[in-house]
């Protein structure tokens, strides 16, 4: 397990406030979560077929006896829910001007939330992302899974441009059943089709959570000189001097972030805006901190 | 228009490095991988157009610096139009401003000294564009300022402000031949000469060379006259020791000519003396100076130390400061020592041939002879041999017959030396031996010894001393009648005295110090070496004349002693603009010489001109020859403790009148000859005839240049600020 993506500190704090579902999710375990489909407590809903990552513990033995497949049994009142974690891994966030980038920064808090939610016998599924999904790590509610998730976050190199809205229409395609889909991301796409891959999962009952990550730099753009900038994702060699450039840059971007921050409240989305330069332990203690006390 | 420096137009080239350090700049831009780039480009789109035009504005501002520096710096300006009155074009001009003593005359405000150099400035400030100026400043000699005329009128400008005034005579001529000297190697069409002078007549006595000259040449010339005009003016126009000595502790007087140069009377003038710049500590007052006389006055100081004292005469101030104040400086001594020779000692002293002068150099009682300055010691010829001259200051032969070998050798190496001889003849004395001896051989007797005339048994037939015109300063007090009189003694024999030409180069030139009234020589003098030898026609005592029995005998026994005794003395007192050159003693020899000039620097420490004694002509000697200015000179050498002495420089009198020569005879100095009486206010161009100008302006430019270096910055400022 790659240590230096789990600091010890943030999850016993982040532990504390637990990671509850915003909404009512459909889980396929029982767990902290109101299900949608009323019923007796513990009542046997249904089978599904057994997936790599399902508790044994659920297997349903008799079908096997009966049948030789794998069903998992389902039950009816308290559920688990499954987050999937969406974690941009195009060359944009390769970008830091600090110790570390915004990838970096990201998989940090993405192996965190991992391991919050496995923690409270949730299930979670990884998928790394560029133009399309370039690593995964299929749904687990087993903390045994939780090494494979780090593995998967620290072998990744951010090399390629991206396309936050395609992934976000396929995953709204994929997923049969509601869940919590947390997009760490910087965004650096069309906000247009972003909104409407946001749209697209929202129409499907799933909750989703923006954790929109910049540099500080970008942020505040502090450069002096004569400067070239080299754009990433194949964006274009620009010669300038930002000094000059600075206000209009920052204005630019806070114009940026006020649409992105105003279209997920509007779409009841919950949206965090990730500082390089702030700890991410903060941001994420004091997002879990806000879901807990509001509740929603 | 034209350039006067255009080879700095190069800097024009300038230009380029802003540019270049553009290029460089964008070689050493810093490179960065940059994600946020759509924010980057949008706010690059929003403001490219406005960066642009500010980036071409502060290059073209920068650019546009750059060329008015370097157009500034080449110092343009206009071509005058045709047309002056004296030519448009370029001239050669030759400026001499006169910076003897009498252009510091005032009125109480400025200058004409302080006027002319002002002259001076317009004249330069009037001339056409690419003129150029050499500038002479002159007195009694010419001095190149500037020698070669020079494009660069600041240089001339500067040259003429840090003029200086001396306190020198004046004389146009020299000035006149190197500014046409000069305009020769540099001919010309438009060559012009500015002699910016007071026009007093005593500096343009060389009329006539001058103007041959000036016809010559075919020289423009004008003279500035600048004010104010004539000023009464009073002057100390002569110092001089009255007593024959001056022993320490001794009231020693001086005379004091005070003379009115102006054309009024002068009335109650006090005439002060002091000694070594203390304040005046004898005074007296004239009653009335007519105009154009002098009136003297005898003045009494006394010498704490011996050694070398400045006494000066000084004068209430008026219009012209340097002639209110003369120094001089003399050489106050303990006592004098003199060895009479006898030829004959007489059986009783009244009978020695020296008793008269004895007693006449000591005139004291008996037992006062110790205290008395002036020690004499009588010996018979015999004893010379056995004696050191070098213990004495003056030695008196009186009616020696003839010497040793020896002893003639030993007063040789005495007089050269900077010892007195005095020589009196007698019945012993041996006419050929001095001539041939003293004479031919030496050249250090001043006069041959004739063929005796009269008898002196024969009391009917007498010579009388001259009754007047007593012009050598031996004698001089006698012009006064107060003093006393040398005409009522009797010579009733003498020798023929026939003063000789000086024979070598110690010799200098024999001078006649009194005739007989029938004009043939009495006393005749020669400076010989570092010495003196003074030669009497008639005996010292009472067997040819009856002189020492009269009152004048005293005096001029003293006197002819005070003439051999001062004799190195004399170097002591030079004209302003002279050389000073004074035996030095041998452990001076290679040592550091300081000399302080008089004026307001002469206390500060460090201050002077150091220079080696040195050895000239076999023998160590001071040599200083800066002194263009009146007063005491302090000469300290580096030996241990430091060795000091002074020496004073007068001004001549003759620059104190001020009279000027009328401008019709300056006029006929050539032909087209200009005379300018210029006073601060009036306008030069005008003056001089010129119609017109051709200015520089790069002071425009340069202007023009600041204020384009102060909009730049503003502009970088404003637009470095973050859009």
């Amino acid at each position: 397990m790659d240590s230096r993506l789990l600091d010890p500190a943030v999850i016993q704090r982040a532990e504390l406030l637990g990671f509850n579902a915003r909404q009512i999710v459909e889980g396929y375990m029982a767990g902290a979560h109101k299900s949608p489909l009323r019923g007796m407590a513990i009542e046997f809903a249904q089978h599904r077929e057994y997936a790599p990552g399902d508790d044994l513990r659920h297997l349903d033995y008799k079908v096997l006896g009966r049948t030789d497949r794998y069903y998992i049994k389902q039950y009816e009142q308290e559920t688990n829910f499954v987050a999937h974690l969406l974690l941009d891994g195009s060359e944009s966030m390769q970008y830091g001007s600090g110790k570390s980038t915004k990838f970096e920064y990201a998989r940090q808090m993405a192996a965190t939330l991992a391991y919050l939610i496995l923690l409270q016998r949730d299930a979670v599924a990884v998928s790394i992302f560029d133009s399309s999904a370039r690593a995964r790590q299929p749904r687990t509610d087993s903390m045994g899974r939780m090494h494979d998730i780090l593995m998967t976050l620290s072998a990744f190199e951010p090399t390629e441009q991206t396309d936050v809205a395609r992934i976000l229409h396929d995953l709204a395609a994929e997923m049969r059943k509601k869940g919590i889909v947390i997009l760490i991301s910087d965004l650096f796409d069309d906000e247009e089709r972003i909104l409407q891959g946001i749209q697209h999962l929202l129409f499907g009952g799933h909750e989703v959570l923006v954790f929109h990550v910049m540099d500080h730099a970008e942020i505040e753009f502090p450069f002096t000189g004569s400067m070239e900038f080299i754009g990433l994702e194949q964006g274009p060699r620009m010669t300038t001097q930002p000094a000059a450039l600075r206000k209009s840059y920052c204005a630019e971007v806070k114009a940026f972030r006020d649409r992105v921050r105003l279209a997920c409240e509007r779409n009841r989305c919950h949206y965090v805006f990730a500082d390089t330069s702030q700890p991410w332990s903060e941001v994420l203690s004091g997002y879990l901190a806000s879901r807990q006390h509001t509740g929603y | 228009m034209m350039f006067l420096n255009p080879w700095l137009l190069t800097g024009v080239a300038a230009i380029a490095a802003p540019i270049v350090i553009h290029m460089l700049m964008r070689q050493k831009v810093k490179r960065i991988k940059w994600a946020a780039m759509r924010f980057l480009q949008v706010a690059v789109q929003r403001n490219e157009r406005k960066l642009r035009i500010e980036d071409l504005l502060l290059l073209l501002l920068r650019c546009l610096l750059l060329i008015l520096l370097a157009l500034a710096l080449a110092r343009p300006a206009f071509r005058a139009a045709a047309g002056f009155a004296l030519g448009g074009g370029p001239r050669t001009v030759v400026i001499a401003l006169d910076n003897s003593y009498s252009m510091g005359l005032t009125d109480g405000g400025s200058s004409r000294f302080d006027n002319g150099k002002k002259a001076a400035e317009q004249i330069v400030d009037q001339l056409p564009v690419g003129s150029q100026v050499a500038f002479l400043l002159f007195s009694d000699v010419a001095r190149p300022v500037i020698a070669e005329p020079a494009a660069d009128l600041n240089l001339v400008r500067k040259m003429i402000g840090d003029a200086a005034l001396t306190d020198r005579g004046s004389n146009v001529h020299p000035a006149l031949r190197d500014a046409l000297d000069i305009l020769k190697r540099h001919a010309s069409d438009r060559a012009e000469i500015y002699l910016i002078t007071d026009g007093q007549a005593t500096g343009w006595q060389e009329m006539a060379a001058m103007r041959r000259e000036v016809t010559d040449a075919r020289a423009h010339v004008g003279i500035v006259i600048p004010g104010p005009g004539e000023q009464p003016n009073l002057g100390v126009s002569d110092l001089a020791l009255g007593s024959a000595m001056v022993p320490v502790g001794g009231a020693t007087r001086f005379s004091i000519e005070a003379t009115n140069y102006g054309k009024e009377p002068a009335r109650n003038v006090t005439v002060g003396l002091g000694i070594d710049g203390e304040p005046p500590s004898d005074q007296a007052v004239i009653d009335s100076i007519p105009p154009g006389e002098g009136r003297r006055v005898s003045l009494f100081v006394r010498a704490r130390t011996a050694g070398y004292h400045a006494v000066t005469a000084q004068l209430p101030p008026d219009h012209l400061a340097a002639d209110d104040r003369r120094t001089m400086v003399v050489r106050a001594v303990e006592e004098v020592r003199v060895l009479l020779v006898a030829g004959d000692m007489g059986t009783t002293p009244r009978e020695g041939d020296a008793f008269f002068i004895e007693h006449a150099l000591a005139p004291v009682a008996a037992e006062d002879r110790g205290r008395y300055y002036i020690k004499t010691r009588v010996v018979p010829v015999g004893d010379l041999g056995g004696l050191k001259l070098a213990d004495f200051d003056a030695v008196l032969l009186v009616n020696v017959p003839r010497l040793e070998q020896g002893s003639v050798a030993d007063l040789e190496k005495f007089v050269r030396d900077g010892g007195g001889l005095m020589i009196f003849p007698g019945e012993k004395t041996d006419a050929s031996f001095y001539n041939d001896t003293f004479g031919k051989s030496l050249g250090l007797l001043p006069a041959a010894m004739g063929a005796p005339w009269g008898d002196s048994g024969g009391k009917g037939k007498f010579r009388l001393l001259q009754a007047a015109a007593y012009t050598h300063p031996m004698v001089s007090i006698w012009q006064d009648p107060a003093a006393g009189t040398l005409t009522t003694a009797h010579f009733y024999k003498g020798l023929a005295l026939e003063p000789l030409s000086a024979e070598n180069k110690e010799a200098g030139q024999a001078v006649t110090v009194l005739n007989y009234g029938d004009g043939s020589p009495a006393i005749v003098e020669r400076t010989w070496g570092s010495g003196r030898v003074i030669e009497f026609s008639s005996t010292g005592n009472a067997a040819w004349n009856d002189l020492p029995a009269h009152p004048a005998f005293v005096p001029l026994m003293q006197r002819a002693l005070g003439r051999l005794v001062t004799r190195r003395d004399e170097a002591l007192i030079i004209p302003v603009g002279g050389t000073f050159a004074y035996p030095a003693q041998p452990d001076w020899l290679y040592k550091e010489m300081t000399v302080t000039k008089p004026g307001p620097t002469s206390g500060s420490p460090g201050a002077g001109d150091k220079s080696k004694v040195e050895l000239i002509g076999g023998a160590p000697l001071l040599q200083y020859g800066d002194t263009d200015h009146a007063g005491t000179y302090e000469v300290t050498i580096a030996t241990q403790p430091p060795a000091k002495m002074n020496f004073a420089t007068q001004t001549d009198p003759e620059e104190s009148k001020l009279d000027p020569l009328p401008d019709a005879d300056i006029k006929t100095l050539g032909v087209g000859t200009q005379v300018i009486h210029w006073e601060p206010e009036a306008d030069m161009r005008q003056a001089l005839g010129f119609s017109g100008s051709g200015r520089e302006f790069w002071t425009l430019l340069a202007t023009l240049a600041l204020g384009v270096a102060c909009c730049e910055t503003f502009l970088a400022g404003r637009f470095s600020a973050s859009k």
